[in-house]
């Protein structure tokens, strides 16, 4: 049997697919304001000399791109594998928490420690950066913006991440309610003579006692001081009939527990038992494909969807992986619904992007490009803090048993979350590396792709071994290296 | 380091000398860091882009290429390790990045011995002659030769 071929034409059809990518790769440069942003960085003068160059040459620049998102990629990575350790520091210390052996001192040192990690983590993702973006604040990932179709100047919602899976479109839901914190309303007893008799008041497991003879304002004195120390908000004046506790963060996981002894639960009104905080409640519509004017529900977004509300935190889950994580600025929402209109619930939406502002031109053709998302890293995406009108306040207690029972679900979601990101980086480098690797005249060769090399002895063996290859292969090595250009060279020193 | 030490290097270099200058330069920046803490984050992120030189002017269709991309892709995260790294851990990835371009700059300085009487990268660039030149004093100094054309047509 005689397959017909011309191999000659072949050739040339290759050939001539070389070049347009490499065209095509120096437009993209050209157009991306890659590598050609500052002068700074880049003088103007060497990016059009290394356009020319390259051109006349036939040097190999569609990888170039490439190369780039692998370096940023590196980037993004490298701070995640430090948050990461960072995390599993603190779910030792959650776990180290979680003994009732620890005294109040042990704790309140944990609680120091897991404090300045999780600010250093903030650091890890102000910081990193490639090419001026911020890589870990979301600037890398989906574009999307929240919208309250009322008037309302401050935010209501902050939307965290959205699953790649998510179609582009707009979401709408209403909020029904913010969390709510724990809250009770205690008397203040008419201590004329001071109290009639020792006795102790125990809140979330911290006992206060009270003397004989002590006044009011010495019972309250010590229930400040270890108010702080169980996240609850005391509220106070002096000359009030009554005085409240609220837990400083709202959700069903923060509770007030209540023990004591029996009179002194009758002069301040109380009864045992514990006080729970409520998570937020919304209700979702759907998610709208609003490209043609009206909107067209996208039913995919419908199949076996649910949410699941942490205090303020909403992740709404839809068939596919889709995910999309939101959290309410509950005290905005307070702020807004306090003195009607408007009232809750609250007609919300949340416009989706189809990419993040990351393409890397890895092709010749339009449908070549990878949209590279990172979505945001930092401290409140992990569940670590949140912003309240602002102002940070931490979500983790060491400083109760509840406390580190609850730090330890929250560092493992925090852990699961990183990973997941990780894994995903990962993914993209793969796909980078293929595209670096495998143009088409490399796929001629049945090369094998090499593996990324794992450990340090596995490194220094592969870097001998590359030196035994440069040494005795010279020839071929130059030729594999050496396409370099000076003015490059150059503006690193700059 | 000094730019106006490497500009009439690299101007005089054969293709093969500035991939031995893109290693020096790069050892040279995380030597700077591990030499000065303030400096350290600087001086990883300049011998990150050098490095970064180093593999996007890789032609990875030959074999050899293939397998220093391999360790650069390495070295990279060992950099990056560094950048963000804490106390003795972000030092020894310094020094292990440091240690793997060494040995590897070694190689290419082998190389570099044979291959002697290559043209310089850079098209036009003027010829240097170091050595004694007729001069009051006989001082040892250099001679750049800029009266040729070098090539230009006018």
């Amino acid at each position: 049997m005689v397959i017909a071929h011309n191999l000659p034409a072949m050739i040339v059809h290759l050939n001539m697919k070389k070049n347009d990518r490499l065209m095509s790769a120096s437009m993209q440069r050209l157009g991306s304001g890659y590598r050609i942003n500052s002068a700074k960085d880049d003088p103007a003068g060497t990016a059009i000399s290394n356009k020319l160059t390259f051109q006349v040459s036939g040097l190999n620049r569609a990888s170039e791109n490439a190369t780039h998102g692998v370096s940023m990629i590196q980037t993004a990575d490298g701070a995640l594998n430090e948050i990461h350790n960072m995390l599993q520091r603190m779910r030792e210390l959650a776990v180290q928490a979680a003994n009732d052996t620890n005294t109040v001192d042990d704790r309140k040192k944990m609680q120091t420690e897991i404090e300045q990690l999780t600010d250093e983590i903030t650091a890890i993702t102000n910081k990193t950066e490639f090419n001026k973006l911020k890589v870990l604040n979301g600037e890398a990932g989906r574009v999307n913006e929240s919208r309250y179709l009322g008037v309302e100047d401050k935010k209501l919602v902050s939307p965290l991440y959205i699953s790649d899976t998510v179609p582009s479109g707009t979401l709408r839901y209403d909020i029904v309610s913010p969390a709510l914190s724990a809250g009770l309303t205690a008397d203040v007893p008419a201590w004329a003579a001071g109290a009639p008799n020792d006795a102790r008041l125990t809140i979330n497991g911290l006992t206060i006692d009270v003397f004989q003879g002590d006044s009011f304002d010495d019972f309250m004195k010590r229930l400040m001081n270890v108010s702080s120390d169980l996240n609850i908000d005391v509220g106070y004046t002096a000359g009030a009939a009554d005085f409240t506790l609220a837990t400083t963060m709202a959700g069903s996981k923060h509770k007030i527990d209540i023990t004591g002894s029996d009179w002194l639960l009758a002069d301040l009104g109380l009864t045992e038992g514990v006080t729970k905080g409520a998570d937020a409640v919304i209700d979702i519509d759907g998610l709208y494909d609003m490209s043609s004017g009206t909107p067209v529900r996208i039913t995919t977004f419908d199949s076996n969807r649910f949410y699941q509300a942490d205090g303020n935190l909403i992740n709404i889950y839809a068939a596919n992986g889709q995910m999309i994580k939101l959290f309410l600025q509950g005290d905005n929402v307070n702020a807004l619904v306090s003195a009607p209109p408007p009232a809750l619930p609250l007609d919300m939406e949340l416009r989706i992007e189809a990419y993040g502002p990351i393409m890397l031109q890895i092709g010749p053709n339009y449908n070549q490009a990878m949209s590279v998302q990172i979505p945001a890293v930092n401290a409140e995406v992990l569940g670590l803090v949140e912003y309240r009108d602002g102002k940070m306040s931490r979500l983790l207690s060491y400083l109760t048993v509840e406390g580190a029972w609850d730090a330890i679900d929250k560092c493992e979601d925090a852990i699961q979350f990183v990973s997941f990101v990780r894994s995903k980086l990962g993914a993209y480098q793969n796909r980078l590396e293929q595209t670096i690797r495998s143009l088409e005249v490399a796929s001629e060769n049945t090369e094998i792709a090499r593996s990324r090399i794992r450990d340090t002895d596995m490194a220094f063996e592969m870097t001998a071994y590359s030196k035994r290859n440069v040494m005795f292969q010279a020839g071929l090595a130059i030729l594999g290296q050496a396409n370099q250009r000076p003015q490059q060279l150059l503006s690193i020193m700059q | 380091m000094n730019i106006d030490d490497y500009k009439l290097r690299i101007a005089q270099a054969t293709p093969l000398q500035l991939v031995i200058i893109n290693y020096e330069m790069a050892i040279g920046y995380i030597d700077e860091a591990l030499k000065n803490e303030d400096g350290f984050e600087r001086g990883i992120s300049k011998a990150r882009e050098s490095l970064f030189l180093l593999t996007s002017s890789l032609d990875l269709k030959i074999s050899v290429a293939q397998d220093l991309y391999t360790v650069y892709e390495y070295i990279g995260r060992l950099l990056t390790s560094a950048l963000f790294g804490k106390g003795a851990r972000r030092a020894k990835a310094a020094a292990d990045s440091k240690s793997m371009l060494e040995e590897l700059l070694e190689g290419w300085l082998t190389v570099n011995e044979s291959e002697a009487g290559a043209t310089s990268a850079e098209a036009n660039a003027p010829q240097v002659f170091a050595g004694l030149t007729y001069t009051r004093g006989g001082e040892l100094s250099e001679y750049v030769n800029q009266n040729e054309n070098r090539g230009y047509k006018a």
